[in-house]
């Protein structure tokens, strides 16, 4: 396979975005022709990930990276930023990821959205979000990086906002895209700064000159750009839009959370690793957001009641595992768990999906339980998903997270290895618990026993997820096996990334090993013993028992409260002090000028405003005067 | 002090006098009277700095001709109004405490620039001292400068005047279509 | 003398379609001709602008002014703002029972006064040009002579406008007193070291300021542009402050180019005003040409910090934003005045609510303008802001990059309410005035957003080229 078809990629679902959304917006009728619809957007994406998969066979590691330029998109002066592409292990593997699984998160929605009437401008939407995730991760340069990266945005709010008739959802779309804007501002002024240092934006150059800038300003350049990445990825303190996402549709939330959005952060501290090594204060910074955030996010999942909510915050937690990897310097063991999970997490979104539309769009896990029996295939791809994600061996996600938490051992951050092995543990309890609420039991709502089966397209993405989920995990066995002969990934993605090489004992890896599996088994069984037996008697039990910690999760840690008192009403009430005042000013200047002045011009002609205008002039002349003392001051 | 110097500061008194009453009087007819002596005490300076052809424009043009057109204007407007056409004077302490200071602000710098000084016009009289600057009338040197070196300049100028005489024939022309028809758009 | 006169032809062309309306509209009066006759004047002189804008400028007159090159470019822009002006009036006016043979005649003798400033390099010419522009403005404002809105409007804009002459003058006297020139090639060599004549260039900087509704010279353009008709407001918007930003480049970078940091910070700081107060104004406007007035106010300030970074890259950056804003505040404003119905030419946001329903082609162009707007990628306005910013960080000005960063993030705000708001479920009135034509240039308008946001390297080392090898003074 010819490197020169990587444009085509991104191509490939643009043209989707653009058919679907011209033939949309021009020709109504298109708009009612769901399968052509539906069958377009697949097909682009599955396109791009064959094309994906060829270039992944085709191309010996040996070659990489290659750099395929497009064309030269801003030339002026000595600055020159091309449409090139870079093709890595890293960029390659993560559009494997991001087609593979966005594909089949497209097939699904042809069968969730039926009927939708927005149903064009929600596949448009879909493609344009895979296109822009796809340049984000192979652009080759940061400023087209950028561009993807405000395109995911973009896409996010529009798809989150989908249903925008619903105010809270379109709220909730505004609250993504404001809280992302924020990390982009940083993620911005990250990038201006780091062009004034290296006169470059293109990766190459950027990652072979990092070494050359100051530590100080490496150091701020790091911070900056990381702050980006907790927007998108939702970290603290930027992680409190995650939640509200889930007003969009339920495949759009298994979209951001496992293949596009959220992973950019994640890839983007991998991409410029050989520039975070550097400087280890920031690494150390992120390791221990990181191990908060999964920590704080994973005691939130406990309690929450909504289905989506669950694993929104087991997302955060998630992130926050990948952000601690990445911290430690095992970059490619959280790009690993970023593929395992991955297909666990798309996999739960659309288990859930499911299970919302057999219900007729019921979300609380208390009017749910005893599933099973009417939804069997559901119930098998969701237990797979969940025991996955909880980290049971010999499924995906024990090696990922398994190989980031040793890493963290190795470097001897023990307390946040610890803080990772209390999320993991924690991590079973709320997926033991989802599981057990939403499946298990008797029945607690009328609905249930209505409930059925969602169709084949439906379906098939669940059963190759599953697959998924099942074995994405061997390909990266612990080193404790063959001495790292059999960690084929680690091998792959360290040609791209700088991972910090730890020592690690094998008698320490060992009992890192154990204990996680420990923790696994030991955290799954005691969620199944609690919540089995009392269902949800067992949440009002933990209620009382745990009291204020209880209501302190439940409240989120007051964190959207205090950001509120902090940041929203001192803005708004900011903003509103000028209002009140020029209205005050100049409306009741208006009012009694204007009757002082008179000023008639012509019989039948309202009052001229005089007092008004000659307000303006007088805003205009002490502008000249600060003006005119500018300058004498200047030249004296 | 020579004749010179009497007839410029008591030309500049009467434009800056007269400039006041403009500025403060609260009848207009007043004020419209002290532009007309603001107006003159300008060409007086024009005259006394040489420069002949503008002392006589002004007068003829500002004095003789706008002038009187505004006063016409304000006293057929009286009429319109039914009462004596009065202004005020509004943010009396912001603009005093603004104009005193771009006051005090443009007379230092004005002091401060001490012109003699200034490269151009110290060459300027250099140059002058040689060959002595033809004296007599301004006129055919303006004349020859407008239609040539300036010609353009003259252009654009009488452009300016057909803007807007097309503009004020436009605004002051009786209502033509939207009288006729009924003031309502079509929705 | 002649072959001057000649290369002059794209000025002329437009005075003699003007004069040419003002007969037609004495033998037939507002006969829809008119608008013909305006449109091929400016279709002509844009060829021939288009034509010289690669070579190099030239000289006329003894070097009075320059054309080709830099002017040629600003022409380009700014025939392209009255061919959108001309078309939208077209369509608008005769709703507004104002479909007036003098007004084809007005923005074409604006439209000369622009062109004059563009490529004047010598200050009384360019007065001479801004007078023209704004006389012929004036009256354009208040062209709905029976609205006390407009009436208002128009004599605000005027009083102003007068004031704002006054500062002009005083300025060019001190400029010609401290100097003895006016001309723009010869003033590097002759600054003299005295204040007077700073306060000369800080009182011709407060006349250029007004034009161009910076901060805080900017109070009566939300007004003027609400109560004019609203395709003359989107040419005041873009034309206008195109025609002065240009001049002031011209004073500035040719002129002034040998003490850049005498007056680079205080444009940053004017610079930094504009886009805080224009942004932070229009957050709360529910007016949609007024919040586009405001939101004209903060892109003088983006455009304004790339002449504030003083280098090259700044002023070609500040020039590459003229394009880019005027095609989308073109577009923006023709949406709206094909859109607007009320009888007091009022356009309150809600009234967009359905656009997109009922028009979506119109309303996806009116989404793709306010993105550029916004500074989104791969649009114009995001190449714009960058090619400014760029400017600006190699310039050392860190704080107004940041400034501009943050207030263009809070401005996705209101421009994204905008764009949701034509989607929502609600039943639309049918488009009031339409035209082929103003579709024509919408969609004219909204390609070239694409292609300067996608392909923006020809245009940008077109205007790069103007300060490399123009004789700028850059040392």
């Amino acid at each position: 396979m010819m490197p020169q078809w990587t444009p085509y990629l991104v191509g490939l679902p643009l043209l989707g975005f653009l058919l679907s959304g011209l033939l949309g917006l021009l020709w109504p009728r298109y708009r009612r022709w769901e399968i052509g619809i539906g069958v377009l957007a697949v097909s682009v994406v599955a396109l791009a990930f064959l094309l994906a998969l060829g270039l992944f066979v085709g191309l010996p590691q040996e070659e990489l990276p290659l750099r395929v330029v497009l064309y030269q998109w801003i030339a002026s002066g000595d600055f020159a930023a091309p449409i090139a592409f870079r093709l890595d292990t890293l960029s390659l593997w993560m559009t494997l990821i991001v087609t593979g699984v966005g594909a089949l998160i497209h097939l699904y929605s042809i069968g969730y959205m039926r009927g939708d009437a927005g149903y064009w401008r929600y596949f448009a939407y879909l493609n344009l979000f895979i296109a822009a995730m796809l340049l984000l991760v192979l652009a080759d340069n940061l400023l087209l990086l950028f561009l993807g990266w405000e395109g995911v945005g973009l896409c996010s709010y529009l798809l989150i906002g989908h249903w925008y008739a619903d105010r809270e959802k379109a709220f909730a779309a505004r609250k993504a895209f404001v809280v992302n804007r924020i990390g982009d501002f940083a993620f911005l002024i990250g990038l201006l700064w780091l062009f004034r240092e290296v006169g470059s934006l293109d990766l190459g150059v950027v990652l072979d000159r990092a070494g050359a800038i100051e530590s100080t300003a490496l150091g701020a350049i790091g911070m900056l750009l990381f702050l980006g990445a907790t927007g998108k990825s939702a970290q603290i303190p930027l992680y409190v839009w995650l939640p509200d996402a889930m007003a969009g549709p339920t495949p759009v939330s298994a979209l951001i959370h496992a293949a596009t959005m959220v992973t950019a952060g994640v890839y983007l501290l991998a991409r410029l690793s050989p520039l975070y090594v550097l400087s280890p204060g920031v690494l150390g910074l992120i390791a221990l957001i990181g191990a908060l955030t999964a920590l704080l996010a994973a005691t939130m999942a406990l309690v929450q009641t909504d289905i989506k909510k669950v694993l929104a915050y087991s997302t955060i937690s998630q992130l926050g595992l990948m952000f601690l990897g990445a911290g430690v310097g095992a970059f490619s063991a959280a790009i690993f768990h970023v593929f395992t999970h991955a297909f666990s997490k798309a996999l739960l979104f659309l288990g859930a999906g499911s299970v919302i539309h057999a219900l007729e769009g019921e979300q609380d896990i208390r009017r749910m339980g005893g599933l099973s029996r009417h939804m069997p295939l559901t119930y098998c791809t969701f237990l797979l998903g969940a025991l996955a994600l909880a980290g049971l061996p010999p499924l995906a996600g024990f090696f990922s997270k398994d190989m980031m938490l040793t890493a963290a051992l190795g470097s001897g951050h023990e307390v946040l290895w610890f803080l990772g092995l209390v999320s993991s543990l924690l991590t079973t309890l709320y997926m033991g618990r989802l599981l057990v609420l939403v499946f298990h039991g008797a029945p607690r709502a009328p609905a249930v026993s209505r409930a059925h089966e969602a169709p084949a397209v439906m379906r098939l993405p669940l059963v190759g997820l599953a697959v998924g989920a099942v074995a994405a995990g061997w390909i990266g066995w612990p080193d404790l096996l063959g001495h790292g002969a059999w960690n084929w990934i680690g091998r792959w993605l360290s040609d791209s990334t700088a991972d910090l090489e730890h020592g690690l004992s094998l008698g320490l890896e060992a009992l890192s090993i154990a204990l996680s599996v420990t923790v696994a088994v030991g955290g799954l069984w005691m969620a199944f013993r609690l919540w089995g037996r009392a269902g949800l008697e067992a949440d009002h039990m933990l209620q009382r028992r745990l009291g204020g910690l209880y209501a302190l999760w439940q409240s989120g840690y007051r964190v959207e409260a205090i950001y509120e008192r902090l940041f929203v009403r001192p803005l708004l009430q900011g903003s509103a002090a000028p209002l009140r005042w020029s209205e005050r000013y100049i409306a009741g200047g208006l009012i009694g000028l204007a009757s002082r002045s008179a000023f008639f011009i012509g019989s039948g002609i309202r009052r001229l405003q005089t007092g008004l205008l000659s307000l303006y002039a007088l805003v205009m002349l002490i502008g000249a005067l600060g003006l005119l003392a500018w300058f004498l001051w200047r030249s004296l | 002090m020579d004749y010179y110097r009497i007839a410029f500061y008591l030309f500049g008194a009467l434009t800056v006098l007269a400039a006041v009453v403009v500025v403060w009087s609260r009848n207009l007819i007043h004020a419209g009277m002290g532009l007309l002596l603001t107006l003159f005490g300008v060409a007086g300076l024009y005259a006394l700095a040489a420069a002949d052809f503008l002392a006589v424009v002004q007068i003829l043009v500002y004095v003789g001709g706008i002038v009187i057109l505004l006063l016409f204007g304000i006293m057929l407007t009286q009429r319109i109004a039914g009462r004596a056409p009065r202004t005020g004077v509004v943010n009396r302490t912001v603009g005093a405490l603004i104009a005193t200071g771009l006051f005090v602000l443009f007379v230092m710098v004005i002091f401060s620039a001490r012109f003699a000084e200034l490269p151009w016009i110290a060459q300027g009289r250099m140059i002058d001292r040689e060959s002595a600057p033809p004296v007599g009338s301004t006129v055919e040197r303006l004349g020859q400068l407008l239609v040539g070196p300036y010609l353009l300049l003259f252009e654009v100028a009488a452009l300016v005047l057909t803007v807007a005489l097309i503009g004020a024939a436009y605004l002051a022309r009786r209502s033509r279509q939207e009288g006729a028809r009924p003031r309502r758009m079509i929705s | 003398m002649w072959l001057d006169t000649l290369a002059l032809m794209p000025v002329l062309l437009l005075v003699v379609a003007g004069l040419l309306i003002i007969v037609l509209d004495s033998l037939d009066n507002d006969s829809p001709v008119l608008p013909w006759v305006a449109l091929l004047g400016l279709l002509g002189a844009l060829v021939l602008e288009l034509n010289r804008l690669g070579g190099g400028g030239r000289f006329l007159f003894e070097g009075l002014l320059r054309v080709g090159g830099f002017s040629a470019y600003v022409n380009a822009v700014l025939l392209l703002g009255g061919i959108a002006t001309v078309i939208f009036c077209r369509a608008y006016l005769p709703r507004i029972w104002h479909a007036h043979g003098e007004v084809y005649a007005l923005v074409l003798f604006a439209l000369v006064g622009m062109m004059v400033m563009a490529a004047s390099y010598d200050l009384v010419l360019t007065f001479l040009g801004l007078e023209t522009m704004s006389v012929a403005l004036y009256v354009l404002t208040g062209l709905a002579r029976e609205d006390v809105r407009a009436n208002e409007a128009a004599m605000k804009y005027f009083l102003l406008g007068a004031f704002a002459t006054g500062f002009v003058l005083y300025g060019l006297a001190f400029l010609y007193g401290t100097t003895g020139t006016t001309r723009l090639d010869l003033l590097p060599t002759r600054i003299p070291n005295t204040p007077l004549f700073w306060v000369g260039v800080g009182l011709l900087l407060v006349g250029f300021l007004f034009k161009i509704a910076a901060v805080p010279f900017h109070m009566w353009a939300p007004d003027a542009y609400q109560g004019a008709p609203t395709p003359i407001a989107g040419f005041m918007a873009t034309a206008s402050k195109a025609a002065a930003m240009s001049a002031l480049l011209l004073l500035l970078g040719h002129g002034l180019g040998l003490v850049r940091p005498q007056w680079a910070d205080v444009l940053a700081v004017v610079a930094a005003l504009s886009m805080i107060v224009g942004n932070g104004a229009a957050l709360m406007q529910g007016e949609v040409k007024r919040l586009l007035a405001y939101s004209g106010i903060a892109h003088v300030g983006y455009a304004l910090v790339g002449i504030a970074s003083a280098s090259a890259s700044g002023y070609a950056g500040a020039l590459f934003y003229l394009l880019a804003y005027a095609s989308a505040a073109l577009g923006a404003f023709g949406v709206a005045a094909l859109w607007e119905q009320r009888p007091d030419r009022q356009l309150p946001a809600e009234d967009l609510s359905g656009l997109g329903r009922r028009h979506p082609l119109l309303g996806a162009l009116w989404v793709l303008f306010l993105l550029s707007l916004v500074g989104f990628p791969p649009l114009a306005g995001f190449m714009a802001k960058y090619a400014v910013f760029a400017a600006a960080v190699q310039a050392g000005k860190i704080w107004l990059v940041l400034i501009g960063v943050i207030t263009s993030m809070i401005s996705a705000y209101y421009y994204l309410r905008l764009c949701v708001l034509i989607w929502r479920p609600v039943e639309a009135h049918p488009l009031p005035s339409s035209g082929q034509l103003a579709s024509g240039v919408l969609l004219l308008t909204s390609a070239l957003l694409l292609w300067l946001g996608l392909w923006p390297s020809g245009v940008l080392e077109l205007v790069g080229r103007f300060f490399e090898d123009s004789g700028l003074v850059l040392r």
